[in-house]
């Protein structure tokens, strides 16, 4: 019956079905130009402004500055710090996260649920409130002070190790979930020790999730900003924080361009490894037979039982002080008088805005945050998860892949002093715009967004699709009808997923958000800084509202896409 | 109306009135290298073939042979390096449909995945989870003009079909495995495709299931007057179903024509032992009852017996389900050749037995072949 049309339709063309492919292929750049746009506009010509303003002295390249910045030894040891506090971050959470994988997606048991979102939910909680309530459990006169903690390496180590443990549990949990566990019965078939079954047979396995896992905290540990520059209270630096203390502080803007440039090809040789490893889980990765026995409970499943029940106290300790110094009213006893000032501006009238309405520009920018954020993110997975033929296609694509990683390493000050300094002419004047703290804040959450949404994409049987336009779909209904319903829910989490973490935005924000216009956490931090106990009261208030606020949107993650989430893993 | 592009030799018969059904002309399609310096690793190299309007062609032959490629390239779903796919309507639909003189032909090759009017089932399935059986069923009649009651009475007739009377409104994940390749099958047949495409559909299914599903299949491939292309690698399967069968060999079709034709008459060694000649005697093997030249033999050509008139030593014997299968070397002119046999009991090895011809396990084979 359809004869006439594709009779029609077959016109003297060169090559088989070539016009189609033609047009697909427009259609494809046209939805890569989206992301690639906003990411050339917003990110890399702010970065390179900035970079521009420290490197080139009037006009002409200069790079003795190099020379000037690293010749200081001050500098060269805070590189050092820099790496080795991120990587001892890593090694512990590490430790103490893969028997918590182990415990949280290889075993049932009642409760487990419960664990799980104890154990993951500080993944989500801003950097601010985790830095605030370390510090007042270590701080001198708090219920830890007298163990002399406080500004030193082992309080920015806790609280690396809190708010990432939750990234080593579900990335390496997630693969382990999904093992295969017959390698492992053919290891012990053949007289291994459980002991050695597991590190010859298991470890293995769940290499790339693990290195995967590592290089994510290391990465977040090293350009970490808030916990930084809340607890090492100044004496202690990263590159991070120094970049900040240089811009703000000194104005020097070289060393500052200087110490960005050293982070950029630090992270990008880290990315470059990352790259490489998940070239390699792609061809190791193996799945289960689906079924799954229960084994009995061995010594292994005890180690793993003790260490994962120690954290889950450690966590609901930190927590539990941060909550019950909020309640503690500023003349002594329990009450919520630090929530009743919310509504003023603070101590000694220290704010121009009360912090309810800091929350409600927080609340709005994070909204419109993760809308974009969501918009390009999907656009830039549905080109990053076509599998093209062609080797060099492939390559770009890889590339690109790479490419957007970058944004997650490179400094959210950098990218919030360089939206200062380079967006500040017409056609990009958005100094004033209420859009400039969104736009960053999409930035930052982007990479994390292409992570949940591409697997996922990624992980749809290309024979669906297949069958779908064999069932004459073209593409846009092939997608409508089964890219999008089987990715919906991914979409929906990383949507709730962005959301929180532009809600706890602080490294670029700090830069850009007005002293009229604050968010929550720049107005916390701005309360720590000051003396005062209602000051003091108050960003407890606030910070206990905002992990809250972000714990109910990691329960709607957990409600709208499951247990699996793959929340910022791989 | 139609040009000629084609790189290689002119497609013989490129403009002329072709025969209703599909026709696979010359085709080639190569896949990239995988690495710099790698050969681009050629699939399907030059193949030509025909399925008639209403019948059956299945596609033989080991894993790696390029037959589900090929299969895949009918489709759309890979790019043809050379050649073209045509397909012709009948001379009754195409009178009504077109008026074009001659039978509408459609150069399938031109056209977009959507736009072939091809039904795909494969191994597994691929049934979309997100939708019911129901909505799987009627997923390719979206845009064929029936209303929502019209797509319900389309789906329910596919489900008496395929046997799966009021499952309608199961989810896919209820379903077993032999009733979602059913479902599969329905949901490839509802749009009324012009070719249906079949890539190992029962493979995935185990050994009883696939027989009972295989007797089925080809009723309802009877029953619809489909134009398929079966794909498999099983002989049974494609000698069962089949009107004709194409035995394909690294990227070749080695041998066409109707089952029985290339079981009684294997054009080499190889498509011999592929379809279950288990043994093959080259020429000039001197085995005194046997046919000269080469030839191929299944175990069932030599069965003990007293009254036979060619006698062999065993090397081996292992049993069978329907009768021992004994290895036994056969005296030749210019030395022993081995062979198979069947027998009723266990002989012990180094028993002389005398072994009765049936001529119906022995296939003559081309002169040219049977060395080694």
């Amino acid at each position: 019956m359809t004869v006439a049309s594709s009779v029609s339709a077959a016109g003297p063309r060169e090559r088989p079905g070539d016009g189609w492919r033609w047009l697909r292929r427009v259609g494809l750049v046209l939805l890569a130009a989206i992301p690639t746009a906003a990411l050339l506009v917003f990110f890399c010509y702010p970065v390179l402004t900035l970079l521009g303003r420290g490197l080139f002295v009037d006009g002409r390249l200069d790079l003795s500055a190099f020379g000037d910045v690293f010749a200081r030894p001050r500098m060269r040891s805070l590189v050092a710090f820099t790496i080795w506090q991120a990587a001892a971050s890593a090694v512990l959470c590490l430790l103490l996260g893969i028997p918590g994988a182990y415990l949280l997606y290889r075993k049932r048991f009642p409760g487990r649920a419960v664990l799980r979102a104890v154990l993951t939910m500080p993944l989500v909680l801003p950097t601010v409130v985790v830095a605030l309530a370390f510090k007042i459990l270590l701080t001198p006169g708090g219920p830890l002070g007298s163990w002399g903690l406080d500004e030193t390496v082992a309080a920015i180590l806790a609280a690396h190790v809190f708010l990432n443990y939750g990234m080593v549990v579900r990335t390496v949990g997630s693969s382990w979930a999904v093992l295969d566990d017959r390698p492992l019965a053919a290891a012990r078939s053949l007289g291994a020790t459980p002991l050695r079954a597991f590190l010859t047979v298991t470890l293995p396995a769940l290499g790339p999730a693990i290195t995967g896992a590592f290089t994510m905290v290391f990465l977040f540990c090293a350009t970490s900003f808030g916990i930084v520059l809340i607890l090492g209270a100044g004496r202690l630096n990263t590159l991070e924080t120094e970049i900040y203390r240089q811009t703000q502080e000194f104005l020097d803007l070289r060393t500052a361009a200087v110490l960005s440039i050293a982070q950029l090809v630090l992270v990008t040789l880290l990315l470059v490894v990352v790259a490489a490893l998940r070239r390699r889980t792609d061809t190791t990765q193996r799945l289960d037979s689906g079924v799954r026995r229960p084994t009995r409970f061995g010594l292994g499943d005890a180690v793993a039982a003790v260490v994962t029940t120690l954290v889950a106290l450690a966590f609901l300790g930190v927590l539990g002080t941060l909550v019950l110094r909020s309640l503690r009213e500023p003349g002594g006893g329990f009450g919520l008088a630090n929530y009743a000032a919310l509504g003023t501006v603070g101590q000694d009238n220290l704010m121009l805005v009360p912090a309810t309405t800091a929350l409600a520009n927080s609340l709005r920018a994070a909204a419109l945050a993760a809308v974009l954020a969501v918009i390009v993110g999907v656009a830039l997975s549905v080109v990053l998860a076509r599998r093209p033929r062609s080797r060099a296609a492939r390559r770009l694509l890889g590339a690109v892949d790479g490419f957007m990683m970058l944004p997650l390493g490179v400094s959210a000050v950098t990218v919030g002093f360089g939206f200062l300094i380079a967006l500040d002419s017409p056609p990009l004047d958005l100094r004033s715009s209420p859009l400039l703290v969104p736009i960053a804040q999409a930035l930052v959450a982007l990479p994390l967004v292409v992570r949940m949404v591409l697997p996922v994409l990624r992980g749809i049987d290309d024979r669906l699709r297949q069958a779908a336009a064999s069932a004459g779909a073209p593409p846009l209904r092939v997608w409508w009808t089964v890219d999008l319903p089987i990715a919906r829910r991914a979409f929906g989490g990383a949507a709730a997923f962005a959301f929180a973490v532009a809600l706890g935005e602080f490294g670029a924000t700090s830069f850009l958000a007005t002293p009229q216009r604050p968010t929550l956490p720049v107005l916390i931090a701005r309360l720590i800084g000051r003396p005062g106990e209602l000051n003091t009261g108050m960003a407890l208030a606030a910070a206990v509202l905002l992990a809250l606020l972000c714990a109910l949107v990691l329960l709607v993650v957990e409600a709208v896409s499951g247990a699996n989430a793959r929340i910022g893993g791989f | 109306m139609r040009r000629k592009d084609s790189p290689g030799v002119p497609s013989p018969g490129a403009g002329r009135d072709r025969p209703a059904g599909l026709a696979i002309d010359e085709v080639t399609v190569r896949y990239p290298r995988a690495k710099r310096g790698d050969a681009p690793v050629t699939a399907v190299d030059r193949v030509s073939a025909q399925v008639p309007w209403g019948t059956v062609l299945a596609l033989l032959g080991p894993s790696g042979c390029g037959k589900s490629t090929l299969l895949r390239a009918v489709a759309g779903l890979e790019p043809l390096a050379a050649g073209h796919i045509y397909w012709t309507e009948p001379a009754a639909a195409s009178a009504g449909a077109t008026g074009t003189a001659g039978g509408g032909t459609v150069e399938l090759s031109r056209l977009p995945v959507h736009k072939r009017g091809i039904g795909l089932m494969f191994q597994d399935g691929m049934l979309f989870p997100h939708r019911t059986v129901a909505g799987n069923i009627g997923y390719g009649l979206a845009r064929s003009g029936r209303d929502r009651a019209g797509i319900r009475r389309r789906v329910d007739e596919l489900l008496d079909v395929v046997g799966l009377p009021g499952m309608a409104d199961r989810r896919i994940g209820s379903l077993s495995g032999g009733q979602q390749q059913r479902v599969a099958l329905a949901r490839a047949l509802a749009p009324s495709p012009r070719l249906l495409l079949l890539d190992e559909p029962l493979a995935a299914l185990d050994a009883a299931l696939r027989s009972r599903l295989l007797v089925d299949l080809r009723e309802i491939l009877q029953r619809e007057r489909a134009t398929a292309l079966f794909v498999t690698h099983d002989q049974g399967e494609a000698f069962a179903i089949a009107d004709s069968v194409a035995v394909m060999c690294s990227g070749h079709i080695v041998q066409t024509g109707a089952p029985q034709a290339i079981w009684t008459h294997p054009a080499d060694e190889w498509v011999a032992r592929f379809i279950g000649y288990t043994s093959v005697l080259p020429a000039g093997h001197g085995v005194a009852g046997l046919p000269d030249g080469p030839v191929a033999l299944r175990p069932a050509a030599l069965s003990a017996d007293p009254a036979g008139t060619v006698t062999g030593t065993v090397l081996s014997a292992r049993p069978s389900p329907d009768a021992v299968r004994a290895t036994v070397e056969l005296a030749g002119s210019s030395g022993p050749v081995t062979a198979q046999a069947l027998s009723r009991d266990l002989p012990p090895r180094g028993t002389h037995l005398t072994l009765r011809v049936d001529s119906s396990g022995v296939a003559a084979l081309p002169p040219a072949t049977g060395e080694g």
